[in-house]
């Protein structure tokens, strides 16, 4: 999910997050952490880059009708956290119009799709969703 | 040496609008629509895509498909006319959702519906010269017609993206031709929402002249005859057209209907003809010989023959296929359509 109040300089330095799920993995123990950590719970301070793969399970969603002025004109709003090869990765719900249809553990795909803009005449942020793989109508 | 197409990934939104729903909320005769176009229903993406999204989406798939690391791509060249940048390229924003590396020959192209064959046609020559390895050429657009004009009824919204090389092939681009023009047929002025038609010249002018020389051109360069293609695949701003310039060529209807898209997704523009070609190497055999000419207005055609090889087959399932996405959909009303396409204009938001 890219954060709602974002300055350009800083949605650059997360574009590798919020492009393509990059996440770190600890060279010790092997735990995988998104968004990336700078120390490991084993201690470790060394990671190598891992991306997460882009197909996984939902785990659970709420729609939301109430939400701050740069998202009024997508309401209804759903978000769903989504089991990607054993982490987990909240993000918006898209093309799901009854997400209500959606069985346990649906399959999720990560889209990547426009998330806000600064008016008509600031940049265009862009960043990862999820999007169920079947469809919810 | 040989070169083509290495893998491919299409992309079509999952939101469909009818004509019948367009024409009801015009007031015009949806039969007689329909008959003009043959175009059932249309693709819509939705509030959040744009032809950035897309090509990333389709570009995926390709390199899915190529089964090659992104490292080893050496040039990314999207073709659109529908940036939703004036300034500020699609081709960068590939480099880091797709992670290439740093040194990509990067670059936007504009000729109307045809960039995205250009973009193929010179990936091919870095590739034979040996200064890139693989390149990524990208047709996507979800492009504008204004509301209540005909062109509403067929501009759809899609993307593809092929990976070009020249090792583990799974078609041969065996030979290209152009032909082009300075044919005042359909543009849109810079800052201008919405494109218009020049007045008579949209017809023979301008698709059927550039698509008939680009064909003829490239077989009679080959010694070629319709009989020695087992599809054609033609630029679709509608279901009649490709149809048409097929009998004006003399391909029989069963070797270009199985390329035709546009009457169930619309006119992608620079993925109409290249969605075709995409969609008919699912079903391709090893060996099948393809005629794929694609058109831009302003003027301009660039024509391919194609020769699919044995490993073609194995790749088709690695990723999402055209034909899985275009049963994949959700009808919307023209009310959602206004909202998704951003056809509303807002103060807020
Ligand atoms: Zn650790």
């Amino acid at each position: 999910m890219v954060d709602q109040n974002l300055s350009v300089p800083k949605y650059w330095r997360k574009i590798p997050q919020y492009y393509r799920l990059t996440a770190v993995k600890c060279r010790k123990c092997g735990r995988v952490y998104f968004p990336p950590r700078a120390v490991c719970e084993c201690g470790s301070r060394e990671f190598d880059e891992y991306e997460l793969p882009r197909r996984g399970k939902l785990i659970e969603y709420t729609v939301l009708r109430s939400v701050t002025s740069d998202f009024e004109k997508q309401r209804p709003l759903a978000f769903g956290i989504a089991d990607l090869g054993g982490v987990r990765v909240f993000g918006q719900l898209v093309d799901c119009p009854n997400p209500d249809k959606l069985g346990e553990g649906a399959e999720v795909e990560v889209v990547f799709r426009r998330v806000k803009e600064d008016s008509d005449y600031g940049i265009i942020y862009y960043g990862f969703k999820l999007r169920p793989v079947k469809g919810c109508w | 040496m040989a070169v083509g197409i290495v893998g491919w990934g299409a992309y079509i939104p999952r939101y469909r609008i009818k004509t019948r729903e367009i024409a009801e909320a015009w007031g015009d005769d949806a039969l007689r629509i329909r008959d003009m176009y043959l175009v059932e229903e249309k693709a819509v993406g939705y509030i959040d895509e744009d032809p950035v999204t897309m090509a990333v989406e389709a570009s995926r798939d390709a390199l899915t498909r190529a089964g090659i690391a992104p490292s080893e791509v050496g040039a990314v060249f999207a073709g659109t006319e529908s940036k939703p940048y004036a300034v500020k390229p699609i081709s960068s924003i590939l480099i880091d959702a797709l992670n290439l590396k740093r040194q990509v020959y990067s670059v936007d192209m504009e000729f109307a519906c045809k960039a995205g064959s250009d973009a193929i046609v010179n990936l091919m020559g870095l590739v034979k010269s040996g200064l890139i390895k693989y390149g990524i050429a990208v047709g996507t657009d979800s492009s504008q017609g204004e509301p209540g004009e005909h062109l509403e009824y067929t501009v759809g919204t899609g993307a593809v993206a092929y990976i070009i090389g020249s090792t583990n092939l799974v078609a041969e681009i065996k030979h290209t031709y152009p032909f082009a023009s300075d044919t005042p047929d359909f543009w849109r002025r810079d800052g201008s929402p919405y494109p218009v038609h020049g007045e008579g010249f949209t017809g023979e002018p301008a698709y059927f002249r550039h698509i008939i020389g680009a064909a003829k051109g490239l077989m009679e360069e080959l010694g070629m005859k319709p009989n020695d293609f087992d599809y054609a695949i033609f630029h679709q701003p509608n279901a009649r057209f490709p149809v048409r310039v097929a009998q004006m060529l003399g391909f029989p209807l069963e070797k270009v209907k199985p390329g035709i898209v546009v009457d169930l997704i619309g006119n992608t523009y620079n993925a109409s003809a290249l969605l075709g070609l995409a969609k008919v190497l699912e079903e391709a055999k090893p060996g099948s010989r393809i005629l794929v000419v694609t058109f831009g207005s302003g003027a301009g055609s660039n024509a391919f023959y194609i020769e699919t090889t044995d490993l073609l087959p194995s790749r088709v399932k690695l990723a999402r296929t055209v034909g899985e996405m275009l049963e994949d959909k959700v009808y919307i009303d023209y009310s959602l359509y206004l909202k998704y396409r951003r056809i509303i204009r807002m103060i807020h938001g």
